[in-house]
């Protein structure tokens, strides 16, 4: 048996970083990884610490730091973000004993579902709830519905791509309403339907955020987790959005510089966060997610559930973590760098003379995508030079009636032309007609939209 | 102008919903990987052509009277290339004139097969030809460079003796502009390895279509930046042009390798994202480095490697000590590898040897072998 290299008194249960842990001293050295970042900056130390008055500030107003110090967890029921929020429960825990019951922050949880994983859903959160419940002054637990992204106070539009001419056009749209599986459904693929699936909910978990007036959403996200996004951010045309995505030292600019992101797992592999939830017990609160056991010395995980999936029927983001996944043994510390050059990268220089975002994900667009596409596309037929190639046409528009007329019509319809980003135009391109039922994301009535949440029973009833 | 040999006309019934979505007037033969539009041979070749004009001109990349090496290997991408800015030069009057430039590796089985393929190229277009040896430049064929030092870093050496190489060959000819067969496939490639391995220095720069330096007089560009791999094959199959089609029998580059295969497993789920990965790379930009401490005036920084740091920051233009050639270092990355060989060459040779001819050499004698 090997002993741990840290406390060298107990049995070494897994390896990580080519070192030997055992239990205990793995799960402080996570947990501190975790906590290092949550004091990596004045803003997050002002958040986390308990502040007590000083020369600057009188008891008062300590007291309303500490009272204002909110923080949102997303919590998707994966190892990271569970992860995330026990290493939060045990900070509190530890704050109430050592400075008498009190604490510099609260958490709050959302979490996002379907109607139908629902009560899954449900059900693992009241089971979370009765684990955390010594802090149950101090977190609190929300879930909301993701349809809850079409319930705006006006029409839903329709955004229309020309693959013509990369044109997108908007008009009202006729149903007054429509869901998200309606959307998913006509989406082409996986990777179209992860797309639009994690608009919707980050900009649920924002609007949130902005709307209960949160100091920062602490994404669980680990670093393999961040590496995947940099690589799949790339490959779907999103490069632009890197540096957003990974900055953790400004407030969120698109949702009126509110709160601000934070990465607090951005130090730690997934395969850790799994050996983590492995030791805490955390794995039966887990939804769609199987905690992976690849660091420790006795495997756990039943071989079948590692089933073998064909690559048509993944996703960008999972073929970038089979990548990581395969890549380990003879480039190792590629995870760690591609998350260190994403966090190198700045938002590139506007090219057009103002500041304008995606009708679809919201995302600020640096330059104009049509005219990009354009530039390298051509669309125009060769010459029609033949007896026999006239009568193919005349046949054609013989059977096409409305497609040939289509493009002079296009000019008489109604609609605008909106901004649409290179990555949501890609996106697009894929849609059934190439359509798409949305919200207006620059009306002001949208945001302040209040967002209904399902109840979950207090946990009085129990006690 | 090389006219490749015509079809048999057979004339069948189209039905009208196998024709091409951009003419209407004949059958498709073909689905673009770029926009999933399904078009015929003529509009294919038709819309392949323009872009890479379209490219040219929106890039300015030549001008009137200038001369321009195409860096010709004999395979697709630059007998494509050979073509088709013939083809456009004469359409469009570019004014400039071609000249083919290839380099000779000393890969016996391989590189001279493929040089007999250049070499019909030259007669078929009608286009003068230059061939620079790795032998005449550095007295080592890459052959011999693979017997000494290994098959592991036969691409680094390849790599960078090649970059010196075409520009020599270009300052010989007096020529200022090499233009490369880098396709977008390439392109895309460059841009996820920097992204995977780190390289913040080349991140910026991965997807120009022109690299200058102020200190060479030799710019090279890339006019297939925005052509995918499959439609340069596709026109080169239809066009019936002649290419060789087989890969270096040395080992490719092992890192480069994991990142096409990531690349073909994406291809396979979303055609376009080739083209979608150019995008980001064009939109990558670094945030303004933090000012170091500045170092005592006399520091010099020994690298791992073995080379020296020069005293200032980089600059644009610097020469190697040893053979002038461009350089951010005192000497070349060239004359470095050099120099290892050099201290590693075999001091006796023996006569009538082989040995050094590589595998391509060995796997083109089996395959004549009868029984």
């Amino acid at each position: 048996m090997v002993i741990c290299k840290r406390c060298k008194l107990l049995d070494a249960t897994l390896v990580s970083r080519k070192e030997p842990f055992c239990d205990e001293c793995f799960v402080k050295f996570i947990s501190l990884k975790q906590r290092k970042q949550m004091m990596s900056d004045d803003y997050f130390q002002d958040i986390f610490k308990i502040s007590y008055p000083d020369k600057k500030r009188g008891q008062a107003e300590a007291d309303k730091q500490n009272q204002d110090s909110n923080v949102l967890v997303p919590l998707s029921l994966g190892s990271s973000s569970l992860a995330v929020l026990d290493i939060l429960n045990d900070t509190l825990l530890e704050q109430k004993q050592t400075h008498r019951g009190k604490t510099g922050f609260h958490v709050e949880v959302i979490t996002i579902c379907g109607q139908a994983e629902f009560e899954e859903v449900r059900g693992k959160i009241e089971l979370l709830k009765s684990k955390y419940k010594e802090n149950s002054d101090k977190i609190l637990f929300h879930i909301v519905d993701r349809n809850q992204f079409f319930a705006v106070p006006f029409d839903l539009q329709e955004i229309t791509l020309y693959i013509d001419n990369f044109n997108t056009l908007v008009r009202s749209s006729n149903n007054p309403s429509t869901t998200v599986e309606k959307v998913l459904a006509s989406a082409p693929n996986k990777t179209a339907k992860e797309d639009l699936l994690n608009i919707i909910y980050t900009h649920l978990i924002k609007k949130f955020a902005l709307q209960r007036n949160f100091k920062a959403i602490l994404w669980g996200h680990s670093m393999t987790k961040l590496a995947d996004e940099v690589i799949s951010l790339t490959v779907k045309g999103r490069g632009a959005e890197i540096a957003g995505y990974l900055d953790d030292s400004s407030l969120d600019s698109k949702y009126n510089t509110a709160f601000r992101n934070f990465h607090p797992g951005r130090d730690v592999l997934l395969s850790e966060i799994d050996a983590y939830c492995h030791i805490k017990g955390l794995s039966q609160f887990s939804h769609n997610y199987v905690v992976q056991d690849t660091l420790f010395y006795d495997k756990f995980v039943d071989k079948p559930t590692k089933n073998v999936k064909l690559i048509k029927n993944m996703t960008m983001n999972e073929l970038a973590r089979q990548y990581f996944d395969n890549i380990e043994g003879d480039y190792s510390n590629v995870i760690s760098t591609v998350v260190r050059t994403g966090a190198k990268l700045s938002n590139p220089d506007n090219e057009l003379n103002q500041i304008m975002h995606c009708s679809i994900c919201n995302a600020i667009i640096y330059k104009n995508p049509v005219n990009w596409l354009d530039g390298i596309t051509v669309s125009k037929p060769f010459v029609i030079h033949n007896e026999e190639e006239l009568t193919n046409y005349n046949a054609w528009e013989a059977a096409n009636p409305d497609k040939a007329e289509k493009l002079n019509k296009m000019s008489d319809t109604p609609a605008k032309n909106v901004g649409v980003c290179y990555g949501c135009i890609t996106t697009l391109t894929g849609m059934k007609d190439r359509k798409l039922e949305w919200i207006r994301r620059d009306d002001k009535a949208e945001l302040t939209a209040v967002l209904q949440e399902y109840e979950i029973p207090s946990d009085d009833s129990e006690q | 102008m090389f006219t490749p040999p015509t079809d048999p006309k057979k004339s069948v019934k189209v039905k009208v919903s196998q024709l091409c979505e951009l003419c209407h007037a004949r059958k498709a033969v073909m689905k673009r990987p770029k926009n999933l539009q399904r078009i015929c041979k003529e509009c294919f070749f038709s819309v392949f052509e323009t872009e890479i004009h379209n490219t040219i001109v929106s890039n300015n990349l030549f001008h009137r009277g200038e001369r321009i090496a195409v860096g010709a290997s004999g395979g697709k991408d630059s007998t494509v290339l050979a073509y088709v800015l013939k083809l456009l030069n004469d359409r469009h009057d570019y004014g400039v004139e071609i000249v083919l430039l290839s380099i000779d590796e000393g890969i016996v089985g391989y590189r001279d097969d493929s040089l007999a393929t250049v070499k019909r190229n030259q007669v078929q277009y009608d286009l003068p030809l230059e061939i620079v040896s790795y032998k005449d430049l550095y007295n080592w064929t890459m052959d011999e460079i693979v017997a000494c030092a290994g098959i592991r870093n036969s691409c680094t050496y390849c790599g960078v003796f090649r970059r010196q190489a075409l520009d020599r060959g270009a300052a010989k000819l007096g020529i200022k502009h090499v233009v490369t067969g880098h396709n977008a496939d390439d392109m895309a490639e460059t841009v996820l390895m920097n992204i995977l391995r780190g390289d913040v220095a080349r991140l910026e720069k991965s997807t120009s279509i022109l690299t200058q330096s102020s200190g060479s007089p030799i710019k090279r560009s890339k006019p297939f930046k925005y052509s995918y791999q499959k439609e340069i094959v596709l026109y080169a199959h239809y066009k019936k042009l002649d290419y060789f089609s087989t890969e270096c029998s040395y080992a490719p580059e092992a890192f480069r390798g994991t990142a096409r295969e990531l690349m073909k497993n994406l291809e396979a789920i979303r055609p376009s994202c080739i083209i979608d990965i150019i995008h980001s790379g064009e939109s990558l930009k670094l945030k303004p480095k933090r000012a170091k401490k500045a170092p005592p005036p006399s520091h010099m920084e020994i690298r791992p490697d073995g080379s020296v740091s020069l005293q200032n920051e980089f600059i644009d233009g610097n020469r190697c000590e040893r053979c002038g050639y461009l350089s951010s270092n005192k000497i070349c990355k060239a004359c470095m590898l050099l120099e290892g060989l050099e201290q590693n060459r075999a001091k006796i040779q023996l006569e009538k040897d082989s040995t050094t001819e590589g595998a391509a050499k060995l796997s083109r004698t089996l395959e004549k072998l009868q029984f």
